[in-house]
This record gives structure tokens, C-alpha cells and sequence, in this order.
């Protein structure tokens, strides 16, 4: 989901890519169906959130930090899953083996965000739990071979950016709780896919490239954003375009002569961070601006955009950079600079779609030839076609243009 | 005054002799029999007249002078009053005493046309029977259908028995356990196995088209059953026959394209040549300036100039002979196929030997072997990366595919990920290779004059392996990749059972079979794959640098107690009924046997009138059935398997993941109370003869509805799992099959004959189960589905849909094109109305000329082919580019009021997003009808009959063509297209499909 349907419609619906043809043109244009993202629709819920069922229900007992696992995963599923579709199946979501529901109730998201805060919480207070499991999990933990702590400092992490979501409920108190959830997060280890030089292993952004080679090519506003502030994430995020240099697609252009994506998403084992300490700066500073707090802010800005320059290079951020992008103050820090930073940090992610929608930043212009006739970016993808057929509880939304809860 | 006479009763068209032939002495009662050397001897008075007669010939009587010699030829019987069919388990009766329809094929009329297969050589040869070929290229499989779909997942297809014992006709596909979709949709398109039996072999076929003829086959049968016969020998001197068929295959219709408009893109209205197909991001368009306006460039046919002639050769040599006591023949085949893509083929060699032989007086034994390798290369079609069609058809005129070497051997791509045709048929092979015995040996016992006990075990055995070559410098697997998997199934069935017959008072009869049967099937795939290649051209799995490999068995066995018992009132009146009870390892685990009956009753109303010069034989029908399929293996259990994490792009991610397994359920959730489903049949028919039998007609009416459907029906997602197999849903077909026959003239020189099959099926699905209005039949792409809807036939297309007024006019958006409904619908059926083959055969001396026409009436097609041809400016059409087009329909005036559009678009928007499939297009623009009318076959021979040669007994030359004149306003391929082939439920489905054939052939027999 973080390198499928979900990922790419995110990235080219807030313009750091550009569809170019065939499907990905589609979405480029607001052609958004709503059997375009069963396969991932059907991961969240059959891969992701129907296994952690099966382990709280099978094989909680005894292993509550295998428990614990379970909730953190099956809250990202969740939020990912109302994130992009609104309104779903929560209590009810991946039940069928467990008690046979197949039609699972859809909850309002604000239910779904109280539960995916729960599911951290009941997370949380399992993995403080002394001892070990009757199975431990160990190496087989594909992210932190059973690192109890770094689980803790996860769940934490999501329980901020999940707490962030809602300022348009309610600013204070999403930063409010923001902030206290991240009072509990340090640099211990960011949760990332990580992937093997196997076809089977391969990073999807890289196979996608390879499989699918004329369909996507990084965003115009993306590009033209990071050229403008010679951002040094340039030359990883994107490959030099046929005729030289980076370009980007502008929406609706079919510009196949932009730049792909480069070797910081799309390498063959390019790791993919799905919540990281960056993330969690940013979270900081955006609560604290709201909260009135510009200097605690400008400093995790800071921190953020220079962590991440070095994360993504591997080199510290140059002087000039740094001057312009990372020194901000008290006086000169702005909601927009820390979300267009947030936007080009957590690049190709939901994320930086979720942020577009809550914040409105960065400014985008629709594409002007989109196939709604409307001059507006989609708000959530439409309710999959298997939810509309088969669950005669669903909730079904077929226009893209309705917001979801939180960002009405 | 009394003396003994002899002589020897032959077969007027073979000149062979015929066992078994009564001669009886007129008003005496008195009489014998011919041997197996066709001779007999008899003492007879003079002036005695002789009544020789067998079943399928005229009787013909002679009386006897003062000769010593009485030689007799017997015709041919074209009334067939008392033709004899065989039945389910192999149970011979007169089609008479048939309270249901049957419908038999001679073997000649299989091998006529130089088909391979004989499943694809039944189309058009019976009514009720649909067969759906895959497209042109050797091998590929072939799909037969009875009286329509009856199941929605499982397999549709009839069961198919050689000699008595069922046998394997499966379509298998080669893929791994981490592919993630359809595994029809990938790869090649595999043979059906029927392909390993040697047409030759045949001698006639019976077609049992529902549950009332197939009633004894129980579950399996759920389909309809076809039971081949083959060749057996005759006893007498060693006759060997030989004979050599060439044929030639081409093309038979392609998409138009258009060879104006070179690569390139509209910028700003207009048009740019692009041709950087060296970087790799080419464009793909054909949307640029004219060729002629360009300098140093010129246009192309690269489809015309790909496709070759396909040659196809086959040989066959039979012997036939025996004694008294033993009869055999013995047959070898070899057939050398080239197809029109290059580097494909199919060969087969086969070998069968069938032997009878009476032990004692009582006891016979017989005995039949075949052997077959068949092996073959094919060609990956639709949207895969090797495919030939896709980039065949989205190459601009521009661009020469023929020069498709790079300097160091690698391929020179036009679309960049898609191999080159010419590259790909040369390094990306598939081939597979089979061997297969399948043989029976049986005992016939005699227990007294009314009563025998018969015997059958038969095995079918087989070893698929395949392979498949990616090789270094391919698009899909630059670093190169390898594919084996064997196929290892082995078949047995045994079969006990005893018969009797018995008359009473010269009215009453009675005719009974008692019996059992027990069948067991073993699979196992075994899959291997290795990537990363080393050394290029070393296809070895040890030149692997990353090895992949899995495996899956499936183990089902099911037994049954059977009777079938027919009662017959002076031979007019029948009435039989059968049933049969059933056990099965892939029943749920609640209730594991089922029962399946079956009452028929046949009438022939014509005994009762006085005979007359009209109506020579009528027969009232009727049956009504229960039959039944079995769940496949394993779905009453929820299992664990490996799951992949793919989005419908690429092929995912998937276990082992960086050396740690990982399994969790899989996405299709058992069912522990699983039952079979039910098909009740109901057929009504009436046979009549006219004029001396010479007009046939045999009509139908059946009525088939299938309950407890098994369903993989679709889930919400958000459940945790995407499908269950269910009994849920009923779903009824219907229809009509009406076969008539004549001899406009019948004479001693010249015959012509007419025969026609007419069937109309009519599907509809009635209930999908509670809440559920349309399930997903088997997943295709993300564009159209194949769906059960009711209300709607089974398999209907499903797929978004423009949005129109009441009254159907489009509704046009302010930018000049259609606006596209936001939710998906049926946009169309893909079976046809009805079909009808009609075969003319006119006889003169020894000439025989066939002609028979084959016509499709309905059935709509998915024709992504030719959408994507217009998106991309490659269709003949999309030539027609310098001008605007408006679209009819209405638009709003702005105040709500509809009014009709007059806004004019560009060319490239128009066959982009109306008649494309671009951005903002719906998929119903590109759904076709899919009628034809068609020369299936014609065919010309000329037989000398060589009487008195000692050598030579016979020579026939022929001269065949097949769908030599095709009529149809399909835009594409041969519309008989199937895009996924016979494993697969997907109908109406062309994605840059191979294309069809038209063949021509010459073959020459000797009779020796």
C-alpha cells in the first residue's frame, strides 16, 4: 500500500508526480474509479488487518508483545484505510474467520481515529509489560528483530500523527495530544519496509519503474519546488531527465520526457520509511506553532529538514541550503515553510496528501484539463466497487470531491 | 433337395468384410451367421430365398438358383431406423428405445478438416455444442461447451471418455504460487490435453449432451459427457492403411491499421515526430506527422510482414486384422505443425494398439494402449511481456520491427516494455512436452444367454513439462529467467457391471444394468524457477543466480453404486430410469455422497399408424434428471498459504521475504458444509423421419436449472477475506437444438445430403444468494470483469459505462466528450443468440464434395485491442485525423436543459477518450458483436476403389480448406478468440490476441 495504488494517486493527486500515461494518466486527470484500488484495499484488509486479528485472537495469550505487534499494524492499516477512503470498517473490519461477519459496519472516521488510538494505546501498555513471550518474535521481526523499545517509540509516533490529522477538528487539542504523545519519541529507529535484491524482494516503486515505464515521471510542482531551492535531494529523488537535467510533468502533459523517480524511492532495495523521527519533528514543530510555541517550532523544523537532507544523501545539508531551508526563528517560521518541507521530506508518501488536504499546503493548481470539469483536486478515493456489491453494510462514497471527516 | 452354398458378405463403401452378419432362410426361422472373415455356410434347398441382415445396413434378400456361391455387399442403411448409439459406462442401445437426445459424429468427419485437436473439431458438428478455439497458434486450447454454462467457478466443460473410461482434458497453467492474478491471463495459451489423442484413432463420437444421458457418471458428468470410440480391428487378412495430409495455414483477419501517420505526439495542435526510441521512454503514439512528409522515413506493415505461413503435416498408419479368435489394430501418427508466429510449433507422435480377443466361449478379454508425446513451442499472447500482438499492433508505421538486433545480439525495442516480436519468438521460448499412456483393459463374461458381467480398470498417466525462456536482454527479466514446471497427473478408473436382458410373451422387455465404479486422480506441480542469469544461451536452472521453487499436490478419489433399468412395451413404448449414489473426497465434510436419478421414456407413435408414404418413423421424448459437480479439492477447509502484498501493477512482494517465511489464511475463506450442485434437467424431443428417411428431423427443448451453484462468491474486502465457496444462487438454461438431415437426391451416381444443427441457449442467472445482485466470475483486469448478474446471462462483461438519458442518448460533458457513469455496469454478453452449422455433401461416383458453413448469430466481444489501437493513432480509422468530430448526444445548455451537442472536438481527443481507451473513456466503447457467418470447412475427395488388386485396395485424394471465407464485423482478430483459453471462465475477452487461421490442405489414403 505504501508503494501501491494508495502511494501513487497520493503523490500524483498532490503533484510530486506526474501520471504520464495509461492508468497513472488517469488519475492524473481525476479519472478515479472505483475498482482501481481493490488490490490494495483487499491488502489492508485481508494482509494486513485479518492477520493481526488472528494473532490477538489465536495467539495473544502468553505473547503480549506479539499482541502488541499486531495492534500497531493493524492501527497503521486502519489509518491508512480511512485515510484514503473514509468512513470503513473498523471494529467489525477482518472479522470473517473469527466470527463469520462478512458484512462489516462501517464506522464514522472519527470512531475509527478514537479506536486507532486505542489499539496504540492497549500497544502501548503491552510492550511496557515485563518478561518475554512464549514466542518471541526475534529475528523474525522484519523491522526491529523484537525490539521492544523501538515498537514503544513507534507507536508513540503514530499516535501523534494521528493526532495531527484533526486539526481542522480542533488545533489545540490535536496539538495538544500530539505533543504529549511525542514527548515519548526520540531518534531510536524509524519503521521502514525494507526490501531484497530478489524479484520477489524488489522495492515496488523500482519494480513499478521497471514494469511500467511510461506511465509515471516525478511532478512539475515537486521539481520546480526542489530546483528552486537547489534542494540536495534533488539527484536522489529523481533520475535526469532524456533531454538533461530534472524535469517534471506538469498534471494532464503526458510528459514522458520528465525525469523518473530516482533511486531514493525506486532503487531495487531502496528502503521505505512508513514512520520515522522526521515525520515526528515535523509533527513537533506544526503542534507547537499551533500552540503558539514559534521557537520550539523553528527548532524542530530545523532539525527535521536537516535530518532529513542527511538521512536522504547521506551527507550533511550545504551551507546555502541550510541558510535558506534550516535556519529558521521564532519570528520567521511559517505553517506554509513547514508544511512545504514536510511535503518534500516525506515525498511519494500518504502522508503528504493527508497534510495537502488538512493544511493546504503547498498550494496546488488542479490540473485545468481534469476529466470532472472542476477546478479541484480529489479528497479521498472512491468506495472500492467490492465494498459497493458485496457489504450491504458499506458506506458507499463515489464522489472524489466530498472530503473525508476530518477535513471538512 | 438340399446343398450347401457359401459365400462372403462385405461392406459396399470399404469392401471389407463383415462379421456377424445374419442369413436367415425366409419362412423358416432357419439360418447362421458370418465369421470374423465375413464368410459363411449354409445348407439350403433350391429356389430358398436368403434374408441377409445386419444393424446399420439394409436388409437384402436373394434367393438362391443353382449357383454354389452367394457373395453379398451390403449398403449402408441412410434410414437408420435401428442405429445404435453408446451410451454412458459404455452401455450400447438403440437410439430408438432414448428417452433423451444423444448426437453421434463419425470419426471421418473429425479428421476431414486436418484439426489436431478433437475438441476443436467437433464445432459446428452438433447441435447444443459450442467450441471456442483460443486463436491460430499450434496447440492452443480449445473450449467446448453442452447447452451452456452450468457453474459459475468451476469447470464448465464436459467430461471426456475414451472407450469407456474417463480422461484427463485439463488446460493446466504454469505458474508460481507468488503470482498474484489470473494465471490465465499470463503466459502462453496452453494446450487442452485432449490434444494428445490422435484424431485418426476415432471412430465415431456420441455427445451426452446433459444430466439425462450423463446421469450415470454422476458428479463429474455435471456437463454433459463426449465418449470417444476408436478403431477397432476387424478380423481377416492384414489391411493397412496410410495417409498423408499438407496443410498450409495464413492469417485469417487482423485489426486494420493505418501506414499514413508516423510516431509522435500532437504538441499544441500539432503533430511532432518523436522518434526517440532509443532512450527509455519512447513514445509510444502513432499521433505525429505524415511519413511521406518526413525525410528518410518510410512506412512499415510490420504485422503483415511478421506473421508467416503455418505448415501442418500429419501422417497416419493403421493396420487392422485377426482371426476367429483375435482381432487388432494397430496404429502410428505423427503430426508437424508450424504455425504462422515463427519458431512455433506442435508435434505429435502417437501410437495405439486395441486388442479383442475371446478366451472362451463365454469370456472375452480386450485391451487398448496408447502412447503419445506431443510437444510443441507457443508464443505468449495478450498483454505479457514476450506477447507478439501488443507490440505488433502499437508499433508506428515508422518504425521497422524487422531490424530488431542491437550490435551485441540484445533487442531493439520499440515499446520498452515489450519485447520485439522477431526477438521474442527467437530467446523467449515456451515449450512443453508431454508424454502420456493412456490405456484399459476389460473382461466380458458371459454368465448365461441374458446375463454377462463386465470389467473395465483403465489408467491415464501423464508428465507435463514445460519450460519457459526469458533470456538476458528481455523487458520483463533483463538479468534473464527460467521456468520449469512438471505436471504429473495419473488417473484410474475401474468399473464392475452387470447386465441382463431379458423379453417376455414377445412384448414385454426388460433391460438392466447393475454396477460400481471408483476413480482416483493424483497431481502434483512441481514449479521451479531461477533468475539472474549467467551465461546468456545456457538454459539451465543451474545457470541461476536466485532460485525460486514450489509445489502443489491435489489427491480426490469418489466411488458410487449405479443402476439403470429400462423397460420396453413391443419395442415402441420405453421407459428407463437410472440413479446413482455417490461418494466423494472433495464433498464438505458434513455430508460426502449425493444421489443422482435420472426417468426417461421414448415413444415411437409411428408403430401405431398404418404405415404410409410420408411419415416413416416419428418418436416422442422425454427425460428429466438429476445431475450434479463436486466442489473442487479442498475448498470445504480455510488454509494457510503465502500471501503477496500486490496493487494489480506489479507482481508484488511475496514469501519467502528476505530469508523469513510467512503465511497467513488465504483470501478464499472453506466451507465445511459444502454441497454439490444440482442441475435439474428437463428434455422434451421428437425424431422424425420422412419419406422413406429422407428427411430427418430431431428436435429439443431442454430446460436446465442448476441450484446450490457453487460460488466463489466475492466478499467485501474489509471481511478479511475476498471470496468463499458457496452453495449459493440458482441459474437456468434453455434452449433449443434441432438437427435435420435430407437427401435432396438420392441416386445410384449422385447424392446430396444436407445437414443442419441449429441451437439456441439461453442463460440466465436467477438468484445470486441473499443481498447479492452481481458477483465477479474470475478475475480479469481492472478495466472489465467477467460477472454473474441476475436477471443477466452468466459471464456478462462488466465495466464502466458512459452516462446516458432515459432514452439512452449520451450525455456529453462541457469539454466536448461523454461523461462516464461513476459507477461500473453490464455493458454486454458474450454467447451468442444462437449458432448453426449447415454441411451440404454431394456424392458423385467417387467424388465427394463438403461444404459446411457455420454461422454465429450474437455475442458481444471486449475488444481492448482496438481501443488501445485508437488511443494510440494505430487503427485505419484514426487515419481520418484532420478534422474534428462532434459526438451525438445531448449536453447541458448550462440552465439544466439538455439540448443536443454541437461542440466539435480534435481527432486525437475523439479517438482517445471516446473511441479509446484514454483518460475519461469508458470501457463500453470498445465492446463489439462478435457475429460471423463462416466457411468452417469444404473439402473435396475422390476415392478409386481398386477391386481385384492385390496390393492396392483403395486411393483417395483430397483437397480441404477451413474457414477459408469469413463475414463478420468484428474490428479484429478471428472473432473465435479466446483470450485466456479452455481453463478458464472467461469469455468475450481479446487483448491483443493471436490472431486465427484459414487453412488449406491436400491429403492423399491408400488403402493397402
Amino acid at each position: 500500500v505504501y508503494a501501491g495504488t494508495p502511494a501513487r494517486t497520493a503523490g500524483v493527486l498532490t503533484q510530486q508526480l506526474g501520471g504520464t500515461a495509461d492508468q497513472m494518466l488517469a488519475i492524473d486527470m481525476y479519472d478515479i474509479k472505483e475498482g482501481d484500488a481493490t488490490n490494495d484495499w483487499n491488502n489492508i484488509y485481508n494482509n494486513v488487518i485479518q492477520p493481526c486479528n488472528d494473532i490477538v485472537a489465536q495467539y495473544s495469550e502468553g505473547n503480549p508483545h506479539n499482541k502488541a505487534m499486531a495492534l500497531v499494524i493493524k492501527a497503521m492499516g486502519l489509518g491508512v484505510a480511512t485515510d484514503m477512503w473514509g468512513d470503513v470498517p473498523g471494529q467489525e473490519g477482518g472479522m470473517g474467520n473469527i466470527n463469520g461477519n462478512f458484512s462489516p459496519k462501517y464506522d464514522a472516521q472519527k470512531d475509527i481515529y478514537a479506536q486507532i488510538q486505542s489499539l496504540l494505546d492497549e500497544a502501548i501498555g503491552l510492550l511496557k509489560t515485563a518478561g518475554s513471550d512464549v514466542r518471541e518474535v526475534g529475528a523474525n521481526d522484519l523491522f526491529f528483530k523484537g525490539d521492544l523499545a523501538k515498537w514503544l517509540n513507534t507507536a508513540y509516533l503514530l499516535k501523534a500523527r494521528y493526532a495531527i490529522h484533526l486539526t481542522k477538528k480542533n488545533a489545540n487539542d490535536a496539538a495538544t495530544k500530539a505533543l504529549d504523545a511525542l514527548s515519548n519519541v526520540t531518534n531510536v529507529g524509524d519503521l521502514r519496509a525494507t526490501y531484497g535484491e530478489s524479484y520477489n524482494e524488489n522495492n515496488q516503486w523500482f519494480q513499478f519503474s521497471q514494469g511500467r515505464a511510461t506511465l509515471l515521471r516525478m511532478g512539475e510542482n515537486l521539481i520546480n519546488m526542489m530546483k528552486a531551492s537547489n534542494d540536495p535531494r534533488l539527484s536522489v529523488y529523481a533520475a535526469v531527465a532524456p533531454g538533461g537535467g530534472y524535469v517534471g510533468a506538469a498534471p494532464g502533459s503526458e510528459n514522458q520526457n520528465a525525469s523518473e523517480l530516482g533511486t531514493y524511492m525506486a532503487g531495487q532495495t531502496s528502503p521505505i520509511t512508513l514512520a520515522g523521527y522526521v515525520e515526528a519533528l515535523f509533527i513537533k514543530a506544526e503542534a507547537n506553532l499551533i500552540l503558539g510555541k514559534t521557537q520550539e517550532a523553528a527548532d524542530a523544523y530545523n532539525t527535521a529538514v536537516l535530518t532529513h537532507v542527511q538521512n536522504a544523501t547521506g551527507s550533511p545539508a550545504p551551507a546555502a541550503f541550510v541558510t535558506a531551508y534550516a535556519s529558521e526563528t521564532a519570528a520567521s517560521i511559517t505553517k506554509e515553510k513547514i508544511m512545504n518541507q514536510k511535503y518534500v521530506a516525506l515525498f511519494a508518501q500518504i502522508e503528504a496528501y493527508t497534510d495537502w488536504r488538512r493544511t493546504g499546503f503547498p498550494t496546488l493548481t488542479p490540473n485545468p484539463h481534469n476529466v470532472l470539469n472542476k477546478p479541484a483536486i480529489p479528497r479521498r478515493l472512491p468506495t472500492d466497487q467490492n465494498e459497493r456489491l458485496y457489504n450491504k453494510n458499506a458506506v458507499v462514497t463515489s464522489d472524489i470531491l466530498k472530503p473525508v471527516w476530518w477535513d471538512e | 433337395q438340399t446343398r450347401t452354398i457359401t459365400g462372403t458378405v462385405k461392406d459396399s463403401k470399404g469392401n471389407s468384410p463383415i462379421p456377424g452378419v445374419s442369413v436367415a432362410v425366409k419362412g423358416k426361422g432357419t439360418g447362421t451367421s458370418t465369421g470374423p472373415t465375413g464368410t459363411y455356410k449354409l445348407q439350403v434347398a433350391n429356389g430358398t430365398t436368403l434374408v441377409f441382415s445386419f444393424i446399420g445396413y439394409t436388409s437384402q434378400e436373394v434367393v438362391v438358383g443353382d449357383q454354389n456361391v452367394v457373395d453379398i455387399t451390403l449398403e449402408e442403411d441412410k434410414k437408420q431406423l435401428n442405429e445404435v448409439v453408446v451410451t454412458a459406462l459404455g452401455i450400447t442401445r438403440e437410439k430408438k428405445s432414448l428417452g433423451y437426445n444423444v448426437q453421434s459424429v463419425k470419426g471421418e468427419d473429425l479428421v476431414r478438416a486436418g484439426e489436431n485437436n478433437i475438441i476443436e473439431s467437433l464445432s459446428s458438428k452438433a447441435a447444443g455444442v459450442q467450441v471456442i478455439g483460443s486463436g491460430g497458434t499450434p496447440g492452443a486450447s480449445s473450449k467446448i461447451l453442452i447447452r451452456g454454462n452450468s457453474t459459475f467457478t468451476g469447470n464448465n466443460q464436459p467430461l471426456i471418455v475414451i472407450d469407456g473410461v474417463p480422461v484427463d482434458n485439463s488446460t493446466n497453467s504454469t505458474v508460481s504460487q507468488t503470482y498474484p492474478y489470473n494465471a490465465n491471463l499470463q503466459g502462453v495459451n496452453n494446450s487442452n490435453r485432449a490434444l494428445d489423442i490422435n484424431p485418426d484413432d476415432i471412430a465415431s463420437v456420441t455427445i451426452l449432451k446433459g444430466p439425462s444421458a450423463a446421469a450415470l457418471y454422476g458428479a463429474r458428468a455435471g456437463n454433459g459427457a463426449i465418449i470417444y470410440t476408436t478403431k477397432r480391428g476387424k478380423a481377416g487378412s492384414v489391411h493397412v492403411t496410410y495417409d498423408f495430409n499438407a496443410g498450409f495455414d495464413k492469417v485469417s483477419q487482423l485489426p486494420k491499421e493505418q501506414h499514413i501517420y508516423a510516431q509522435g505526439s500532437i504538441k499544441n495542435g500539432v503533430p511532432v515526430y518523436l522518434p526517440n526510441f532509443t532512450t527509455t521512454a519512447p513514445v509510444v503514439e502513432s499521433w505525429g506527422p505524415k511519413i511521406s512528409s518526413l525525410n528518410g522515413v518510410t512506412a512499415h506493415d510490420n504485422t503483415k510482414d511478421f506473421f508467416q505461413t503455418g505448415t501442418n503435416f500429419t501422417h497416419n498408419v493403421s493396420a487392422t486384422g485377426g482371426n476367429d479368435v483375435s482381432t487388432y489394430r494397430i496404429s502410428l501418427s505423427r503430426a508437424d505443425q508450424k504455425g504462422i508466429v515463427p519458431n512455433t510449433n506442435f508435434y505429435r507422435t502417437s501410437v495405439r494398439a486395441n486388442f479383442d480377443t475371446k478366451v472362451t466361449q463365454r469370456l472375452s478379454m480386450n485391451a487398448s494402449m496408447s502412447y503419445a508425446a506431443t510437444e510443441g513451442t507457443k508464443a505468449q499472447n495478450g498483454s505479457n511481456t514476450s506477447g507478439v500482438m501488443l507490440p505488433l499492433m502499437r508499433t508506428p508505421a515508422s518504425f521497422d520491427l524487422k531490424d530488431y538486433l542491437k550490435p551485441d545480439g540484445s533487442s531493439k525495442n520499440f515499446v520498452n516494455n515489450y519485447d520485439n516480436p522477431y526477438w521474442t519468438t527467437a530467446n523467449n521460448p515456451f515449450q512443453d512436452k508431454v508424454d502420456r499412456f493412456v490405456g484399459n483393459i476389460g473382461a466380458n463374461y458371459e454368465i448365461n444367454n441374458w446375463l454377462k458381467a463386465t470389467y473395465k480398470l483403465g489408467a491415464d498417466v501423464y508428465t507435463d513439462g514445460r519450460k519457459q525462456i526469458f533470456a538476458i536482454g528481455s523487458n520483463g527479466y533483463p538479468t534473464g529467467q527460467l521456468e520449469e514446471n512438471t505436471i504429473r497427473n495419473r488417473q484410474y478408473y475401474s468399473d464392475l457391471i452387470l447386465s441382463g436382458h431379458k423379453e417376455f410373451n414377445e412384448k414385454y422387455s426388460i433391460t438392466a444394468n447393475v454396477g460400481g465404479n471408483v476413480t482416483q486422480t493424483q497431481t502434483q506441480n512441481l514449479y521451479g524457477r531461477g533468475t539472474d542469469l549467467s551465461i546468456p544461451n545456457y538454459n539451465n536452472l543451474g545457470n541461476a543466480s536466485t532460485l525460486y521453487s514450489d509445489e502443489a499436490t491435489v489427491l480426490t478419489r469418489s466411488s458410487a453404486l449405479f443402476y439403470d433399468v429400462q423397460f420396453g412395451y413391443k419395442n415402441m413404448l420405453f421407459i428407463g430410469t437410472t440413479g446413482r449414489n455417490e461418494w466423494s473426497s472433495t464433498f464438505g465434510l458434513h455430508k460426502n455422497n449425493f444421489f443422482y436419478p435420472s426417468v426417461n421414456a421414448s415413444f415411437v407413435f409411428t408403430d401405431l399408424v398404418p404405415k404410409n408414404d410420408i411419415l416413416t418413423y416419428g418418436k416422442l421424448r422425454g427425460a428429466i434428471a438429476r445431475g450434479g459437480l463436486a466442489p473442487d479439492p479442498y475448498t470445504s477447509l480455510t488454509y494457510y498459504v503465502k500471501p503477496y502484498f500486490a496493487d494489480g501493477f506489479t507482481d508484488g512482494n511475496s514469501f519467502p521475504f528476505q530469508k523469513q517465511n510467512g503465511f497467513v489464511y488465504n483470501n478464499v475463506i472453506g466451507n465445511a458444509n459444502l454441497k454439490p450442485q444440482t442441475a435439474v434437467e428437463k428434455e422434451i424431443g421428437l425424431d422424425l423421419k420422412f419419406f422413406d428417411a429422407r428427411l430427418n428431423v430431431e428436435a429439443t427443448y431442454y430446460h436446465k436449472k442448476t441450484s446450490d451453484l457453487l460460488v466463489r462468491r466475492p466478499l467485501a474486502g474489509s471481511s478479511g477475506f475476498q471470496k468463499i465457496v458457496d452453495n449459493t444462487g440458482a441459474m437456468v438454461n434453455k434452449g433449443w437444438e434441432i438437427s435435420l438431415s435430407g437427401d435432396v437426391i438420392r441416386s445410384r451416381d449422385f447424392n446430396w445430403n444436407i445437414n443442419i444443427n441449429f441451437t439456441r441457449n439461453k442463460n440466465e442467472v436467477l438468484e445470486l444468494g441473499e443481498g447479492v445482485s452481481e458477483i465477479d466470475v474470475e478475475p480479469a483486469f481492472t478495466s472489465i470483469g467477467s460477472f454473474a448478474i441476475v436477471g443477466k446471462p452468466y459471464g456478462a462483461l462488466y465495466a464502466s459505462r458512459w452516462k446516458r438519458t432515459d432514452k439512452g442518448e449520451l450525455i456529453i460533458g462541457s469539454n466536448g466528450l461523454p461523461i462516464v457513469d461513476a459507477q461500473n455496469g453490464n455493458i454486454g454478453n458474450p454467447f451468442p443468440d444462437w449458432t448453426a452449422g449447415a454441411r451440404s455433401t454431394f456424392n458423385y461416383k467417387g467424388i465427394t464434395l463438403g461444404v459446411l458453413f457455420d454461422i454465429r448469430q450474437g455475442g458481444k466481444i471486449w475488444n481492448g485491442t482496438i481501443a488501445r489501437m485508437h488511443q494510440l493513432g494505430r487503427t485505419e480509422e484514426s487515419a481520418d485525423r484532420e478534422r474534428t468530430y462532434v459526438i451525438p448526444g445531448v449536453t447541458d445548455d448550462g440552465t439544466g436543459k439538455l439540448i443536443p451537442n454541437t461542440q466539435a472536438i480534435t481527432a486525437e481527443k475523439y479517438f482517445k477518450s471516446y473511441l479509446g481507451d484514454g483518460a475519461g473513456s469508458a470501457t463500453e466503447n470498445a465492446v463489439y458483436d462478435g457475429s460471423w457467418v463462416r466457411l468452417r470447412e469444404v473439402s473435396l475427395s475422390y476415392r478409386w476403389n481398386l477391386k481385384g488388386q492385390k496390393i492396392i485396395r483403395f486411393i483417395e485424394l483430397t483437397g480441404t480448406g477451413r474457414n477459408l471465407w469469413l463475414s463478420t464485423k468484428y474490428p479484429g482478430v478471428d472473432p473465435e478468440t479466446s483470450l485466456t483459453g479452455a481453463g478458464s471462465n472467461l469469455t468475450g475477452f481479446d487483448y491483443f490476441n493471436n490472431p486465427g487461421t484459414k487453412s488449406y490442405a491436400i491429403g492423399v489414403k491408400l488403402g493397402l
